[in-house]
């Protein structure tokens, strides 16, 4: 190397971009060991079981239809969560209804007591026995108790928090002035909504409704509570398990998760695409 | 024409106090004002994005007043442009023609104008800052306004690109023939760019008039910090320049403003003697803080003349060209 031309210093250009590296390798090794550990249970789960369980499984029509009403009732609960969050959180972001902190502070309340307490305020609020609401429905024909209407709620009142967060944040993230500049070009404010603010919300709405699916999916607490039947994937599944223990369980949780993981997974991909 | 009168409004603790002015046709304005003065306020107002609460505003002769935004053929460009980020630039353009009918401009032509004809099926996320800036402005040209506002359009963005929009923007003026107010807090955009420069403080218009005469007669320290004057003096120190002013208790004006090519090394006025306390050079020109028995005045010399700190400098002041200011 020529006299004349200057060393590069060795701590600034060599070793502190060397550690940086290592500390990514750190970083990547705690993430993976983590993933692991989260993921390590639900893949026992499917050896703990047998593919001639699973097929059997697959052939009981009271694990089918339980797995039925489990995907039925999360879903309509998700759209009956978006109907009432998506407005919500569009007046939230836009601060139209005063504090958005201290509204989302109270309507965040059933995620964050005990699910079985969501069950009982639902119970409360829409049994015959207890409300004149639940009379008034029960009159006419609706009835929370051994019904598809009662899994709904049950599963609704705990999940529709996270699709109100997930769009008022998603509102809140669309500049104010795209609203402002397609109305000051005579678009009516609710097309102004519909062609610039909820495309521009799309992420994050979708990722509210993969939310509020899998928490409805997934609820057991508040439905046990309100309605055991007609039995949903979660209470079979602690059924099969008090019953004939848990080797009778693993098969159903085993289809369970493998399906739930799929429209998940499915859901996440479009999602992603959509944005 | 666009003609204003006597405008009243209010949003929330601020208020617009009576405002008037008209604009002709094919001419240009310039609003300046310190922030939160109710330049955009005021603006908003008349593209109907805003109510008003008294006062009528008139566009050719016709009562504009009560009609919504898209139907009073007035375009407002905001400072964040607002461009549409999930639509193409074709898109943006297009927008407005969803809700308005009638005479407009063809897109194609229109961006061949602008010169961005080969990014119509762009998506807004992959334009340069300068073609952000044209595409925001074919947008708002699309429906043939008589008048277009253009609210602070040179903010946050860089030197180059802003010397291509002031070239746009001139452009637009001159082939579209439109009237154009243009919100700006710099005063040589303002100068570039308009006719008539209006000074709105505290939501009432305290002067409009042509550019020349707004600029070379700033009444107050604001406006005379703005248009570049930086030697400004509580008349009460005025002797010490050697500069006799009555400090008259009843006048309004409490200050004077000393314009930089009223005061220079060479003169045949009576001079005066301070002290060099500071120098800095820059490209064309060096510029000099002296003291004066306790006074700074910041003197401009052309080319590279240097001269010491700390050494003496004389300096000659033509009183005729000297300003009344009144405060801020």
């Amino acid at each position: 190397m020529p006299a004349s031309v200057q060393r590069e210093p060795f701590l600034l250009y060599t070793l502190v971009p060397r550690i940086l590296k290592g500390g990514d390798c750190v970083l990547r090794f705690l993430a993976t060991l983590l993933a692991f550990i989260i993921l390590l249970p639900f893949l026992g789960l499917s050896v703990y079981t047998t593919p001639s369980q699973l097929w059997l499984s697959l052939h009981n029509p009271e694990v089918l239809n339980a797995l039925k009403n489990s995907f039925i009732a999360a879903t309509i609960s998700t759209l009956l969560a978006a109907f009432f969050a998506i407005p919500l959180g569009y007046a939230l972001a836009r601060e139209k209804m005063g504090s958005s902190r201290v509204w989302l502070a109270f309507l965040n309340i059933p995620a964050m007591v005990p699910h079985s307490v969501g069950g009982v305020v639902v119970l409360l609020t829409f049994s015959p026995k207890y409300s004149p609401l639940g009379r008034f429905l029960a009159e006419r024909g609706f009835y929370i108790t051994g019904s598809m209407l009662g899994v709904v709620l049950a599963m609704w009142i705990v999940s529709v928090p996270y699709f109100i967060n997930a769009a008022y944040d998603a509102f809140k993230s669309v500049p104010y002035g795209l609203e402002k500049t397609a109305m000051s070009m005579g678009a009516p404010p609710f097309m102004a909504f519909l062609t610039i603010t909820l495309p521009l919300a799309t992420r994050g709405l979708v990722t509210g409704a993969i939310q509020t699916w899998a928490r409805s999916i997934s609820e057991f607490g508040a439905v046990v509570m309100v309605t055991y039947y007609p039995k949903t994937a979660p209470v079979l599944v602690y059924e099969l398990f008090n019953q004939f223990g848990l080797d009778a369980a693993v098969p159903v949780a085993v289809i369970t998760m493998a399906l739930s993981a799929t429209v998940f997974i499915v859901l996440r991909l479009w999602g992603g695409n959509r944005a | 024409m666009l003609k204003v009168e006597n405008i009243w409004a209010h949003f929330g603790d601020f208020f617009l106090k009576d405002i008037s002015f008209s604009l002709e046709k094919g001419r240009h304005l310039a609003i300046v004002g310190p922030t939160g003065a109710g330049k955009t306020s005021l603006m908003e107002v008349i593209a109907g994005v805003r109510p008003l609460t008294k006062g009528k505003i008139y566009l050719n002769g016709k009562d504009i007043t009560n009609l919504p935004p898209h139907k009073r053929n007035i375009a407002m460009l905001y400072q964040h442009l607002s461009l549409f980020p999930h639509y193409t630039v074709r898109g943006n353009i297009e927008y407005p023609l969803r809700w308005r009918r009638g005479n407009h401009e063809d897109v194609e032509d229109l961006a061949r104008k602008l010169y961005i004809d080969h990014l119509l099926e762009r998506r807004i996320h992959d334009l340069s800052g300068g073609e952000k800036q044209r595409v925001a402005l074919a947008r708002a040209l699309i429906v043939k306004p008589d008048v277009l506002i253009l609210d602070e359009p040179f903010s946050a963005i860089d030197v180059v690109t802003k010397e291509q929009i002031i070239e746009t923007i001139k452009y637009i003026q001159e082939l579209f023939q439109l009237s154009t107010i243009i919100i700006t807090h710099s005063p040589e955009e303002a100068y570039t760019l308009s006719d008539y420069i209006a000074i709105i403080k505290n939501g009432m218009l305290v002067k409009m008039g042509k550019k020349e005469d707004v600029w070379k007669n700033p009444e107050d320290i604001w406006f005379a910090r703005m248009t570049g004057i930086k030697n400004i003096i509580p008349i009460e120190k005025s002797h010490l320049l050697g500069i006799d002013v009555p400090n008259d208790n009843a006048s309004a004006y409490t200050h004077i403003g000393i314009p930089p090519d009223s005061l220079c090394i060479e003169g045949n006025v009576q001079p005066i003697i301070g002290t060099v306390k500071e120098v800095v050079h820059f490209p064309h020109f060096t510029e000099v803080i002296a003291d004066l028995g306790g006074l700074s005045l910041i003197c401009r010399l052309a080319g590279k003349q240097s001269p010491q700190r700390g050494g003496d400098i004389t300096l000659y002041i033509h009183p005729d060209k000297i300003l009344m200011l009144k405060e801020a």
